[in-house]
């Protein structure tokens, strides 16, 4: 957010939670000493935790200061108590924009990261010039594009990906800049600001701080109406719907729809304040990876028990610089893509919206958003219908995030080998298998080939029936390139090879990272395109 | 003492195997490596894998030999034997990776070991070498296995070839053999002679041929036909292969369009090359039309 309008976006949003909390306490909700009592014990559990430093301490006896007060508070010091409580988390959230550094950020980064990566090899950098290397190149950007950018000057656009690596931020930066649009602000959680480097280029370039460790509902109402005042102010947000990384791999299915909410608020508050561009685009959108540099995390915490309790991932390769350096230098030395595709953009009911900005019904007839607000009792949203209709809008959103999915030579091959080795053993199960199968031995290329094949025709025929889009491979698909090509990925970055061939055989190296990449795939009902024995299979 | 090598065979194939087996050289065949100079021969330790150059159209030519003429891929047997230490065989292997060629086993000489025996003329001289790695590698493949060799100008890949193909057919006696290749800087005729005493009848050589990498007068090659043929580049090499039924014309097409695209090859530098395979009466005049067609 500029700089201009964070002072007014922090009194915004204050006013507004405060004024909903003594709403909610009116109408027989928490009443108002519950919530700041809320905010204490949660960041008091919060704090113990906390590794200790000077900023905890501060933290710790701003509550216990707190806590002292709320004793022998009137309701009146109660709600002041509640308001500095909601300002500390607005500060603390809002996001800052500095024009000069995003414009070191977009012209001179991707050229210097490209060179200092190919700087590991000399002779690599040398055979380039006189074009310099840039790291951008490896981004290919395809879908509706035209359309997101005529809705970006239509209204205020909720850029909606697809989550794999913590890179996704950076990727849709740079795409955005790529494709003409002025940046968007998005929430990065706040593990991403230990880094320093990191850290200062988030701070500077919009990204708004989000505390996962934070579970007081004040904390979260505060962030809902921030990004709704930011849309309101008509800054494009990017909110990743899924929530997290995805850990298993797979296209998200379920979504958090608390953010996603924010733009059915702030296309509604637009109304009610007669906003000169007062609609709000919701634009799926799908990142694909050739290889994920946190992947090998990311899946183990899939696979253990535990993992969908560990939200919060402080420990992965993208705390590793190391690991990024070699991740990077991977995607410049393989010439490896990185594909975003737009989809059609959705408006806040989850309706389609056709480029010129109508919204249109399943069966293309426009719909007016106005009057299906004035249906619902005027513009002021009932939060029971509006909890309905974004919880439809994150359908149409996953429909869209499906449909938009694209694969790459590392999915195909390992939905084709894992589907190949997983047919062998249907009596064990899933975890079993993953313990177990390198006991299999090696897939013939001989099976691999015709598997591809059959899986080519499947993808052909839902790109037919629009459960696809048109180019569900956009980077091609000929199983006699896949193969070669899904190894060359596979037989680098990764600690171990994921799959390496001997011979004439493919051999699985890592099998929690060949099911990582299969599972792009998975959920499609391609399974028995590979073996008609794997229909139903985990 | 037996000759140090080292040998990788990743590929148990079938005893009753009698389908073509690939061995291509390494340098100068596959990669353009600088031999000529002290200052290429010192960079070879050093580069890494992205910085090694091919030459021109030949992972085209290797892609389509392990795939083979068939209408599906086959995984047709591809191995090398190179000079080179096996201390070179990761950053190798990992060019292949990139290059998508896809190797069943490699031979590889140990220079270390030639250096801590003090055998230092045997670390230059390659005739030896390079038969001794072939015979080696016959002993692991099966008995009825066809050999395709594909080599290069620049050391004696043609000769190598020529009284290799002349023992497995039986047209040498392995007794011979001191004799055929005096001046050849053998240090160890015996072990040489034994060696191919036991390969004798096993895996007959089909075809060969080297790749004029160096640019040497294909007429210099002419004692060595029909056995061994000689390639000016990729293309010629392609043609040979399919003139052979190893590769398959759309294979033949897919090495041109590579060429045309990534080395810009035009029209007239195919019918060029066409004309001087037609001149050396190198390919049949069948393949010749074939490969008209082919053109991109």
């Amino acid at each position: 957010m500029r700089k201009e309008d964070q002072e007014r976006a922090v009194v915004e949003v204050v006013s507004r939670v405060v004024d909903a909390v003594r709403a909610d306490a009116a109408g027989g909700g928490p009443g108002i000493e519950d919530v700041a009592a809320d905010v204490l014990y949660h960041e008091r559990q919060r704090l113990e935790a906390a590794p200790p430093s000077r900023e905890t301490s501060r933290q710790r006896a701003y509550y216990r200061d707190a806590s002292r007060k709320l004793l022998r508070s009137s309701t009146t010091e109660q709600v002041g108590l509640v308001r500095e409580m909601a300002e500390r988390f607005a500060r603390e959230v809002v996001g800052h924009f500095d024009p000069a550094i995003y414009a070191l950020t977009t012209k001179v980064l991707p050229v210097g990261a490209g060179i200092m990566l190919n700087a590991i090899s000399p002779l690599s950098l040398l055979s380039r010039l006189p074009r310099l290397p840039n790291l951008g190149d490896q981004v290919e950007i395809r879908g509706a594009v035209d359309t997101l950018r005529a809705l970006a000057a239509k209204g205020t656009v909720i850029l909606a990906p697809t989550h794999q690596s913590h890179m996704d931020s950076i990727v849709l930066g740079w795409a955005l800049y790529k494709m003409g649009l002025p940046p968007f602000m998005y929430g990065a959680g706040l593990n991403l600001f230990t880094n320093p480097l990191l850290s200062f280029f988030m701070h500077h370039l919009g990204a708004y701080r989000v505390d996962r460790k934070k579970k007081a509902a004040l904390y979260k109402s505060v962030l809902k109406e921030y990004a709704t005042v930011a849309l309101e102010y008509r800054y494009h947000n990017l909110f990743f719907p899924g929530g997290t990384r995805s850990r298993s791999g797979a296209v998200e299915r379920k979504l958090k729809l608390g953010l996603l909410g924010a733009g059915l608020r702030a296309f509604a508050n637009n109304l009610r304040n007669g906003a000169p561009k007062p609609n709000v685009y919701v634009v799926p959108c799908t990142l694909s990876y050739g290889l994920v540099l946190e992947a090998q995390t990311l899946v183990e915490d899939h696979l253990q028990e535990a993992g969908q309790s560990r939200y919060i991932i402080e420990d992965d390769e993208f705390s590793q610089p190391r690991r990024i350096f070699n991740f990077a230098r991977e995607l410049i030395s393989l010439d490896s893509r990185i594909v975003l595709r737009v989809g059609e953009p959705l408006d806040p009911f989850g309706h389609r919206v056709l480029p010129d900005g109508t919204s249109v019904d399943d069966r293309g007839s426009p719909v007016d958003l106005v009057r299906l607000l004035r249906d619902d009792g005027g513009l002021a949203l009932d939060p029971a219908r509006a909890t309905e209709v974004t919880r439809r809008l994150g359908e149409s959103v996953i429909r869209a995030l499906c449909r938009e999915a694209t694969f790459l030579s590392t999915q195909l091959l390992a939905f084709a080998v894992f589907g190949l080795l997983r047919a062998r053993a249907l009596d064990r199960d899933l975890f079993r298998f993953l313990r177990t199968a390198q006991e299999l031995g090696g897939v013939p290329l001989a099976e691999v080939y015709p598997a591809l094949e059959r899986l080519k025709d499947g993808l052909g025929e839902l790109s037919r029936s629009g459960a696809l889009g048109a180019e569900p491979t956009p980077l091609g698909f000929e199983p006699e390139e896949t193969v070669p090509d899904g190894l060359r990925y596979f037989g680098t970055y990764h600690t171990d090879p994921v799959l390496a061939r001997r011979g004439d055989r493919l051999f699985p190296g890592d099998l929690t990272l060949l099911y990582y990449y299969r599972n792009r795939l998975g959920g499609f009902g391609l399974e028995p395109r590979i073996d008609p024995r794997l229909a139903g299979v985990a | 003492m037996s000759y140090p090598l080292r040998l990788v065979d990743e590929r148990p194939l079938p005893a009753d195997y009698d389908g073509p087996v690939h061995v291509w050289d390494v340098d100068q065949t596959y990669l353009d490596t600088d031999l000529s100079s002290l200052a290429g021969m010192l960079r070879i330790p050093l580069e890494m894998a992205i910085d090694k150059r091919t030459i021109p159209g030949v992972v085209a030519v290797l892609r389509e030999c392990r795939r083979g003429p068939g209408p599906r891929p086959a995984s047709v047997p591809l191995y090398f034997v190179s000079a080179s230490p096996p201390q070179l065989e990761g950053v190798i292997r990992r060019r292949m990776l990139l290059d998508g060629v896809e190797p069943d086993g490699f031979v590889m000489k140990d220079q270390l070991a030639l250096a801590l025996r003090g055998a230092f003329r045997r670390l230059r001289t390659q005739v030896e070498y390079k038969l001794t790695a072939l015979w080696s590698l016959i002993a692991v493949l099966p008995p009825r296995a066809r050999l395709v060799l594909v080599g290069d100008d620049w050391e004696s890949d043609a000769s190598v070839f020529a009284r290799l193909a002349a023992v497995q057919a039986g047209e040498l006696a392995p007794d011979a053999l001191p004799e055929a290749l005096a001046g050849a800087g053998v240090a160890d005729p015996p072990a040489l002679v034994e060696l191919a005493r036991r390969a004798q009848g096993r895996a007959r050589v089909e075809s060969a041929c080297v790749l004029l990498t160096r640019g040497r007068d294909p007429s210099a090659f002419e004692a060595h036909r029909p056995v061994v043929r000689a390639a000016r580049e990729a293309f010629q090499l392609a043609a040979v292969l399919l003139d052979g039924g190893f590769i398959a014309a759309a294979g033949a097409a897919r090495v041109a369009r590579r060429l045309r695209e990534a080395r810009g090859w035009t029209r007239a530098a195919f019918v060029e090359s066409l004309a001087d395979l037609s001149a050396r009466r190198l390919v049949s005049d069948e393949t010749l039309v074939v490969l008209r067609d082919a053109l991109p």
